[in-house]
């Protein structure tokens, strides 16, 4: 009788998840647990939801880096725009102080939700922020298209500040606290 | 003075030394998951990412072992516990027991 396995769609998802160094060695350890005790106990449909939960489950490691470096990015940019606005003052500088000032709030709030052990309530404020980071980008990048000119910078900003959002939603939720650092 | 262990670090470290001669990976997950069934639901993701941390920080070690017909072939890791892993372990659970001695039990809120 032929063996029911992972279908591979989802093995090549793991295997892309994974650091080479862990890829077989892991693909094998779930190949085994999915034919050897998910499927005969859950049956074929659950045994897959089974693991392609488990293959979700090493997204937040595999995307925590590149979320870190956005967030750092995103940060630093805020506080640029923060800082040119205060100096050059043109007209309306208060309300992009205050977009600056959302920029920079949304990006630590992240880091900290990214390496605080007390995830809680961090995480929701965080996962709240994605949707504000999320229309400050779309309308940036509506008036840059519409505008006289094209300013390569607002561009830059808003698609980090989008990037930044997708990874914090894929990751945030899957956190788990108790994998948090060493104290 | 070395950081003490979290205590899902001190569970996947028991889990590495329970299972012995065959704690590789699925095993280690396996044990940690029946460890934790009655209080959450643990991922591969977590389990993995903590091993890894361990090892990166010398408290285990792994090898790479050739896989079997049951994994179609695949490659299985072997972990195993080091002397930093066991000095750690140790100081965990000397810090918890001075910590509890004289604790009642069951922890009653004090009004």
């Amino acid at each position: 009788m032929n063996r029911i396995e992972p279908p591979k769609w989802m093995e090549r998802m793991l295997k892309a998840l994974l650091h080479e160094r862990n890829r077989a060695a892991v693909a094998g350890d779930l190949y085994e647990e999915f034919c050897e005790v998910q499927v005969p106990q859950m049956g074929v449909a659950r045994a897959r939801l089974w693991y392609l939960g488990q293959t979700l489950s090493f997204i937040p490691q595999r995307l925590a880096f590149p979320l870190n470096l956005l967030c750092f990015f995103t940060l630093a940019s805020g506080t640029w725009l923060g800082i040119m606005d205060l100096r050059l003052r043109h007209p309306g500088y208060a309300g992009r102080e205050l977009i600056a000032g959302l920029i920079v709030g949304q990006a630590a709030l992240t880091l900290a939700a990214l390496h605080s052990r007390s995830l809680g309530w961090l995480r929701l404020l965080a996962l709240a922020g994605c949707a504000a980071i999320v229309w400050l980008a779309v309308h940036a990048l509506v008036n840059a298209m519409h505008g006289a000119h094209l300013e390569g910078y607002v561009l830059l900003i808003a698609l980090g500040l989008l990037a930044q959002a997708a990874l914090t939603v894929l990751i945030l939720p899957g956190l788990d606290r108790q994998i948090a650092r060493r104290a | 003075m070395a950081a003490l262990l979290g205590t899902f670090e001190q569970i996947v470290l028991l889990a590495v030394v329970a299972t012995g001669e065959e704690a590789y990976g699925r095993a280690v997950l396996r044990a940690v998951q029946a460890s934790l069934e009655e209080v959450r639901s643990v991922s591969a993701g977590a389990v993995y990412a903590t091993l890894d941390r361990l090892e990166a920080e010398g408290l285990v070690s792994s090898r790479l072992e050739r896989g079997t017909p049951a994994r179609g072939g695949r490659a299985r890791r072997f972990y195993f516990l080091t002397t930093p892993g066991a000095s750690a372990l140790t100081e965990a659970r000397t810090t918890l027991e001075k910590m509890w001695h004289g604790v009642h039990w069951p922890v009653e809120v004090m009004r």
